[in-house]
This record gives C-alpha cells, structure tokens and sequence, in this order.
C-alpha cells in the first residue's frame, strides 16, 4: 500500500489527481489531522489510523498527516512524499494563503490581519521546517518514491517507471510559474533558509539521493 | 518516529559491499542442507522433515506454481520471447523443470553443489534444462541482455541483504530487452509476535531456537530488504520498469513478503549491461 504524505505546496494537489485518476476507489484521502495547526495532536487522536480491515479495499492512502500515522502496517507501507527547496515553498505557502486563505488556521488569519511580509511569515514557529515535521523522522533513504517539485518531468518519470501512476499534466493549485518558482533577494533567501535549516537538510539529502539514481 | 519494521537490515545495503564470507557461510550451510535433506531445506513443511518427501510429488508442485506465474506475467506482456530461463537459487530444481516447458532452454543455479547434484539427478529426464553451482556474488557465466526470465522464489529471503541486492542487480543485467524479472523477497515484519520476535532478535539468537526446533547444526536463516533501497537501484538503470509489487506470504507468518516483476523496456541492441 502506498502512502502518501502530502507536505503543503509541494505539487502535493496535482499529486492528489493522479492519483484519483490512477487508484479511483480505492483512494483512501485522509486530510483530517491538518499538522500545520494548533491541535495537531488532539485531531490524530480523534482521528486515528485506520485499521488494516478497514483498509483492505484501498490501494493507496493521501493527505496532510505527519509519516510514522501509518506504522503500524508495518512494512506492507511504502511511502511516499514531493519535497521542494524550502524557501520556495515558503514562498508558495504565503502566496497561496494570501490568495487561497484558510480561516481556521490562526497562522492564516494572522498573515492576512496583520498584512505580514514574507519573511515575517516565515518567521512564525509553525511555518518553519514544515517538511521535516510531515516527515515525522523518517528521511529520504526510507521513501519508496520521492519526487522533487524543481526536478518535476523527470520525478513524473520515475513515479511511473515505479508504480504505474501516469502523470496528465494539469494546472490546478499552482500559481508559482509552474516549478520555475518566486522570485526573492539572496538575503531574504538567506534568511528564511536559515529558518529552515533542517528543511534544508532534508532536501540536500533528498537531492543527493535523486542524484544518485541518474543513470 | 522511525520504524525498523520499515527498513530491516537493509537499510546501509546501498554503502556496504558484499561480505565474501557472508557468502562462503551461505554455501557451507546450503552445502550441509544440500546434503542432508535437500527436499525439505526448499519446501520446509514439518511432516516432510527427515527426507521424508516423495521427489515425484516434490517435483509435481513447481507445475502450477509456474504456470500461475506466468500466466500473471503473459496479462502484462512479458516475457516477449521465450528462448532462455533462469531460475535463480534453484534448489532440487522444482520449478526449474516446469520453466523448461516453456521456454527453449532453462538454466537453475545454486549456490551449493550437493543441491545441484540433486537438482542433476531429479531431472535428468528433462532435456533443455541445466544446472550450474554459482558460488559467487556474480551470475557467472550468464552474458548480458541474454535471459527473457529471470525467476527466483524462497531464494532472496535467505541471502545477506548486501549480497542479496547484488544479485539483483545482476538479475537487471542478465535481462534481455523485452524480458522480465520475477523475484520473492523480504521486505520485513509484520505486527504479529512471531514478527516482533523477528524484528528485535537477533539471527544469532534466532539460529540457535531453530538449531532447537529442527534438531540440526546448519539452518538457513531470513533476510529482509530494503525495498526504497531497491527501488532507487531499479532507478538508476532507464530501461527498467517496475511492472507489479505485490505483497507474497511464501516467506512464512510473521514476514512481510513481495513479488516484484521488473521489465527490461529498452529495445534491443541498447546497453543495459553493467558488468559484476
């Protein structure tokens, strides 16, 4: 069974199609526990994992949940996740909140009240290090497919070559100039780097080993 | 929080090179197996210990393991041509004698020569197959792009997981284009006691409660792979495709098997090979 951790602006929504189109049915989505707010932890406990037999139709399971949800399949899971240079997916998560806001996430309202800039964005606890909370511990080496937003075409190869999954290519949920990304100054890149630092680590890792598996 | 269960002894497979001696205490104990009770060591049902199986009826259950498959195998088109088999880790050569009725010519290797005697002896009335003892991380002998299947079954699971994903990448380079790769393997535990039993004790520790359970020195133990790991290794070669993963119970209660089919897509005449 595929699982499926959709990490905020990460093509995670265009992911979400193919995979409605690929598996149909049996598409388990689980969008409940919405990590990014307060109160991540009371809504997995309301919403817990579902148990094996209440899986046994489903293929695959996507959505917004922190990685280790679905321990307890054990090694029947393959995960599965997009990451993205960290500071362009701040980027896209501002932009997208200003555009698309969120009313009950205080994250959101604030942004909008408060007309911060980006970097004040950043600069708020819970949207630092956003991927590496997703990811919940695990790293790159223990994911079965890893795509990467700047390497789009060829992730999209891959994921078919090994799940079958045939990406049609839509423009929904995106408004960053698809991969091409925001434009920003070094130094406010710098900075909003250095607030994600282990985001950043994540994604050198995750870019070494997409390295690694060019022929 | 990270789970071993996700990623059993396999998890540095990509960095650690084969063991040499990893492999000559593979042979040794496949060797005394081979030796001692070769029916039982392939097919290890409680009321067949002892030599106690029928070799007719032995031989007769690799038929409908092998037309399952391939039946599977023909829905998605492979193999495209049917000119050579290999049967990886053949043991007595059960399902290699049921691969050579379909296709032209069926090779089975073993890494320990007492099976491949066996192996030898059993089908000798069976004219396009052929054994071969492969005491070595590599298929020797086996040219690149040359096999249309590549099959393997209870084989992977017991091999060092290092060693293990050598072979298949050697499976990955004996494969012709248009043929497919069809192998068991380990991917680790499930949530059951017998599969928390596995997780957290040691082979050490599990070697000597079947040294107890099945009254003999040599016994053959289980090795899970990593599959992100072999994943990123079919990755890096772009002819292959990962055709099917589909979970597989052969490796027992309380492991977590799979079955994965991988397709050579590359038209013929491409370099695919990589030598061992």
């Amino acid at each position: 069974m595929l699982i499926s951790v959709h990490v905020p602006k990460t093509a995670g929504t265009a992911f979400r199609a193919q995979l409605q189109r690929h598996f149909g049915d049996r598409l388990y989505l689980d969008y409940a526990d919405r990590p990014l707010a307060p109160g991540h932890l009371w809504r997995r406990l309301a919403h817990p994992t579902p148990t094996a037999a209440h899986l046994a139709g489903f293929a695959c399971v996507h959505g917004h949940f922190v990685a280790d949800k679905y321990d307890r399949l054990g090694a029947r899971a393959r995960l599965v996740t997009w990451l993205r240079d960290p500071v362009q997916r701040v980027a896209s998560h501002y932009h997208y909140w200003k555009r698309v806001p969120d009313p009950r996430n205080p994250d959101c309202r604030r942004l909008l009240r408060e007309d911060l800039d980006i970097e004040a964005f950043a600069a708020l606890p819970r949207m630092r290090d956003v991927a590496t909370r997703f990811l919940g511990g695990y790293r790159p080496a223990d994911f079965f497919f890893l795509g990467l937003v700047e390497e789009m075409a060829e992730s999209q190869r891959r994921l078919y070559r090994l799940t079958g999954i045939e990406w049609v290519d839509e423009a929904g949920n995106r408004n960053d100039e698809a991969t091409g990304g925001y434009e920003l100054s070094a130094a406010a890149r710098a900075r909003i780097a250095a607030l994600n630092a282990n985001d950043a680590r994540l994604y050198d890792e995750a870019r070494a080993l997409f390295e690694r598996c060019r022929s | 929080m990270v789970s071993n269960s996700l990623k059993p002894d396999a998890s540095d497979v990509a960095t650690r090179p084969p063991n040499p001696t990893e492999l000559e205490r593979l042979r040794r104990v496949w060797e005394t197996l081979g030796r001692d009770d070769p029916l039982w060591a392939v097919l290890s049902q409680a009321d067949k210990r002892g030599r106690r199986w029928d070799a007719r009826e032995f031989l007769a259950t690799g038929r409908p393991e092998i037309e399952a498959r391939l039946a599977a195998l023909g829905a998605s088109g492979y193999p495209r041509r049917r000119t050579l088999a290999l049967d990886f880790g053949c043991g007595a050569g059960r399902l290699t004698r049921s691969l050579a009725a379909y296709f032209e010519r069926a090779i089975g290797i073993d890494v320990s020569s007492s099976m491949v005697d066996t192996a030898r002896r059993l089908n000798a009335d069976v004219g396009n197959v052929e054994f071969r003892c492969n005491a070595s991380p590599c298929l020797e002998g086996i040219a690149d792009a040359s096999v249309d299947l590549v099959f393997s079954h209870i084989t992977l699971q017991h091999i060092p997981a290092a060693l293990a994903a050598g072979y298949i990448d050697e499976f990955y380079r004996v494969l012709a284009p248009g043929g497919v790769a069809a192998f068991q393997f380990v991917a680790g535990v499930d949530r059951s006691w017998r599969g928390k039993v596995f997780e957290h004790v040691p082979n050490v520790g599990l070697n000597l409660m079947r040294r107890i359970a099945w009254r003999r020195s040599a016994v053959f133990e289980m090795h899970a792979l990593s599959e992100p790991e072999l994943a990123r290794r079919l990755l890096a070669r772009p002819h292959l495709r990962l055709v099917d993963a589909s979970d597989d119970a052969a490796a027992g209660k309380g492991w977590v098997g799979r079955r994965w089919v991988v397709a050579n897509d590359a038209a013929r005449g491409d370099g695919s090979g990589r030598a061992c």
